[in-house]
């Protein structure tokens, strides 16, 4: 379980993500959150998100009937939405980067590697 | 009102019906926290329609609205409205100014249907109708009172009923009524000398010209 304080930062973008394979609904994405081990996030919770990045112009929606029943809200990513889908994967896999260095991350060794190639004032 | 924004409420509404009773309960209570908030009356019949065909989807699937909105409906709501711009110092005075002229619209409207009534049914030849101070006193306290109320209103739309004897909530109620009813009628008993008089044709006018400066008005609201 993610803790929720965590998810937040990384909820946009990893949306943005999912949009990105395919037009896509709340629902839906909730569901592939669940899949990609997010745990279960509500459609409550994704819906401004959603807003969020509807009305910053990195998603698009339209409305398509599903037979009788309610209307679907489906997504598509803008030229920009995929520009910031990118900026955020650079940003995480620095940020990943970063975090794995530290003692206790499983990649201590390049942390004492950068440790022994760093000036002395900063050892 | 914006056409698109009226057929767009028009259309929630129909959809409104097909949710379950909890859930209408549920969404007027979202509604009226919405109406409340910096939103545009048309982003909110948006964000209501969006919400409304979530919570359809999920009663098909045999799920209830706090499974898909959370259990805390006010901060969901609070989330939806930082996700907007704000609105410009424009649009605000826009719409403040839209419910203003409806407001004074039906009051002048009440006020010429009353006047005529009363000098018709006097037997006098209306030519001239007296609006007084008092009434002019009543109709501003009946607008503050008014938009305190659904200031009030909105604003309270989560909060759960007050445990309170009920002997005690009922004076206050009543306290309240009646001192509010006090200030929107005694002005018009008091004062009845007349501020100023109007002739009618013109007296039709004013009572009509809220109601055209709200047709052009609701070309960009």
């Amino acid at each position: 379980m993610i803790p929720s304080q965590m998810l937040k930062g990384i909820l946009q973008g990893s949306i943005l993500a999912i949009i990105s394979q395919k037009e896509t609904y709340g629902y839906e994405i909730s569901q592939a959150l669940a899949r990609y081990g997010f745990g279960t996030i509500s459609e409550g919770t994704i819906y401004p998100l959603l807003l969020r990045l509807e009305k910053g112009g990195l998603i698009v929606a339209r409305f398509l009937d599903t037979g009788s029943g309610p209307k679907r809200k489906y997504y598509t990513l803008t030229p920009a939405g995929q520009e910031e889908l990118t900026q955020f994967q650079i940003s995480y896999r620095e940020m990943t980067a970063a975090v794995d260095s530290l003692p206790g991350f499983g990649k201590e060794e390049s942390h004492e590697e950068r440790d022994q190639t760093a000036p002395e004032g900063e050892q | 009102m914006k056409s698109e924004t009226k057929r767009l409420l028009k259309e929630n509404n129909e959809r409104e019906k097909l949710l379950s009773k909890e859930s209408q309960k549920a969404m007027t209570d979202i509604v009226v926290y919405l109406r409340g908030c910096d939103l545009s009356q048309y982003h909110q019949e948006e964000v209501r329609r969006d919400i409304q065909e979530m919570v359809l989807e999920a009663e098909g699937r045999g799920e209830d609205m706090m499974t898909v909105i959370g259990e805390d409906y006010k901060t969901f709501c609070d989330e939806i409205v930082s996700a907007f711009p704000p609105r410009s110092k424009k649009e605000k005075f826009l719409e403040q100014l839209d419910i203003l002229l409806s407001a004074l619209g039906i009051l002048l409207v009440i006020w010429l249907a009353k006047s005529l009534v009363i000098g018709l049914s006097a037997g006098e030849k209306v030519w001239y109708l007296s609006l007084t101070a008092g009434s002019l006193i009543s109709w501003a306290v009946i607008l503050v009172v008014a938009e305190a109320l659904v200031w009030w209103v909105t604003r309270t739309a989560f909060d759960q009923p007050k445990e309170e004897s009920k002997g005690k909530s009922f004076v206050k109620v009543w306290v309240i009524a009646f001192l509010v009813l006090s200030a929107i009628f005694l002005p018009s008993v008091f004062l009845t000398s007349p501020a100023v008089e109007i002739c009618l044709p013109i007296a039709v006018f004013l009572a009509i010209l809220p109601f055209g400066i709200l047709w052009v008005l609701g070309r960009k609201i």
